[in-house]
């Protein structure tokens, strides 16, 4: 009777306590596929955070080996056609740096042709003689059981995840080969698109490159046309009256000769400057110019270059006058491209400034640098001209610059030496009421300008 | 959501090298970790103690930088000690066999304390 009875009982507890464990060892497996699940979200996160290929194959394999618990691994990929294959990231190997970079593109061709993810043990390897002599079949041999999980793009095998056996000790069953084959899948796709991405910054740096050749090659254009007009203006002229000088030899006075003679040889002396300046400008802008820094004193070379010009201001009743500091520190630049620069800008001053004008000279410390202004109460430039001022052969259009010529050159000389001294030189101006060119250098001392 | 930081403290006593882990273990902690582990390598510890009380995330990257260290103390005849793992850190290391290689225990004390037994069983 109580067999009868009992003996159900423990049936119906025995069948529970394997539907129990049935039910464990499900969701042991679900636990498994949400980890599995919880893994290819990381992965995809983690990944999209560089567009490194390395940093991001480091990535896919780390958190590959990771979630099956593997201890070797190792990606290769086809970095790029002059290169080919290369181990681009390796965990647990024991192989060295150095023997890793010296497994070659053909170590991997066995790879190539494989397009599934799939095990291979040694054996299977050493069917293949070419790759029994490389240092990569060495570190597979010491592997007992490894997989080959092709990275595909567009049908073609651009390298693969290689990895060892699991240190649980549990074989790799096919969703394990499937999730892999995802996750390569994942990873083919990333470094496609860092391929694209580092692509494109290529393509666009080259752009850059090309836009920028071609307005060096327009500027060059411009400036070459601007120098052949600038040349051939005297040259007319030599030429000009040259001929008027040899046809009219016999009928022309003696002073309309000497005329001609004069406007030849003015001409020359034009000609010669502007070939001067634009071999000055060449070589300061192409370094080829030493400064010929010293310590010198910048207020005396200031100093100087007022006293020189003295006569030519007196001669339109300009007066000329100045505002110094007591003292300024010796300090290092070049005492006679300074002068050049201190002329250059009075000289402007003088020639833009109506006569009974004046010219004044500021000079200030701001920090570690002196700061110099030449303020006329000249003519001014209209505003239009004066982002162009600095341009070689721009001229403003007015009736000082043409009647009175340069070479059209002084200004870029002035700056290229200002700026030859780490310096900068801009222009301040009220058409009507006058302009003001100011400099500003730093007072380096000789250590600083050797470093 | 900002990563918090991973911070780590370490002592030896009982030739067990204690790693008190804080934070997230992710593969930027690999560094740190192999570094406080080679700092100690001429001390000759016998036992590693890795405790998991402070950490609150790992990720399978993580996973993989507690694999390598598995991989060394292995090589060098070390053993690995696993202290106040959560219930899911402890699920996740059986899933992937971390448990085969190291010992488990609630606390930093009662790793000490099991040591020796552990050590000769």
């Amino acid at each position: 009777m109580t067999d009868d009875v009992t003996r159900p009982l423990i049936k119906e507890n025995e069948q529970l306590k394997a539907q129990i464990k049935e039910l464990e060892r499900k969701k042991w497996e679900l636990d498994k596929k949400i980890f599995e699940l919880k893994v290819l979200y990381e992965i995809a996160k983690e990944t999209t955070t560089t567009q490194d290929i390395r940093s991001m194959l480091k990535i896919f394999l780390s958190m590959t080996m990771g979630t099956f618990g593997i201890s070797k691994g190792l990606i290769v990929i086809d970095q790029d056609r002059e290169t080919g294959w290369e181990v681009v990231t390796a965990r647990g190997v024991d192989l060295s740096e150095e023997v890793l970079q010296k497994i070659t593109l053909n170590d991997f061709d066995l790879f190539k042709n494989l397009t599934d993810t799939c095990p291979m043990d040694s054996d299977t390897l050493a069917e293949t003689p070419e790759l029994l002599a490389t240092p990569l079949y060495s570190w597979l041999k010491s592997v007992p059981l490894y997989i080959w999980v092709p990275i595909v793009i567009d049908g073609e095998v651009i390298g693969g995840i290689c990895v060892g056996e699991k240190i649980s000790g549990e074989p790799f069953i096919e969703e394990n080969l499937n999730l892999l084959s995802i996750i390569a899948s994942n990873c083919a796709l990333n470094v496609r698109n860092a391929k694209l991405f580092q692509e494109n910054i290529e393509k666009e740096r080259i752009q850059r490159e090309n836009e920028e050749l071609k307005r060096l090659d327009k500027k060059k254009s411009e400036f070459v046309n601007m120098v052949a007009h600038e040349l051939r203006t005297p040259l007319t002229s030599i030429s000009g009256f040259s001929e008027l000088m040899i046809k009219k030899a016999d009928t022309k006075s003696r002073d309309a000769l000497k005329k001609y003679s004069k406007i030849i040889f003015h001409e020359s002396d034009r000609l010669r400057r502007i070939i001067n300046d634009l071999l000055d400008l060449s070589r300061i802008r192409s370094g080829k110019v030493e400064m010929e820094k010293q310590m010198a004193d910048l207020l005396s070379v200031i100093e100087m270059s007022i006293a020189n010009v003295q006569l030519h201001a007196e001669k339109k009743k300009i007066s000329l006058s100045e505002n110094f500091p007591e003292k300024i520190d010796l300090f290092y630049f070049d005492k006679d491209k300074m002068t050049q620069v201190m002329l250059n800008l009075l000289s402007n001053a003088i020639k833009y400034t109506p006569d009974g004008g004046h010219v004044t000279v500021n000079v200030s410390l701001k920090g570690n640098d002196v700061q110099c202004a030449v303020t006329d109460t000249g003519v001014g430039i209209p505003k239009g001209d004066l982002s162009k001022i600095f341009e070689e052969f721009h001229r403003v259009n007015n009736e000082i610059s043409r009647t009175e010529r340069g070479t059209g050159l002084g200004l870029p000389i002035t700056k290229s030496i200002v700026e030859a001294h780490d310096g900068i030189l801009w222009v301040e101006s009220e058409e009507g009421k006058g302009s003001s060119f100011i400099f500003r250098i730093p007072m380096l001392e000789e250590t600083e300008t050797e470093d | 959501m900002e990563t918090p930081e991973f911070k780590f403290s370490s002592n030896l006593q009982k030739k067990t090298l204690i790693i008190e882990l804080n934070g997230d273990i992710t593969d930027s902690c690999e560094e740190t970790i192999f570094a406080i582990y080679e700092s100690h390598s001429a001390s000759k510890f016998e036992n590693l103690i890795l405790d998991f009380s402070s950490v609150h995330y790992i990720n399978s990257a993580g996973i993989a930088v507690l694999i390598n260290l598995v991989t060394k103390t292995r090589q060098k005849e070390q053993h690995l000690i696993i202290t106040n793992p959560s219930e899911y850190f402890l699920k996740i290391f059986t899933m992937i066999g971390l448990t085969r290689y190291s010992n488990i225990h609630k606390s930093i004390d009662e790793a000490l304390a099991n040591i020796g037994e552990e050590n000769n069983s």
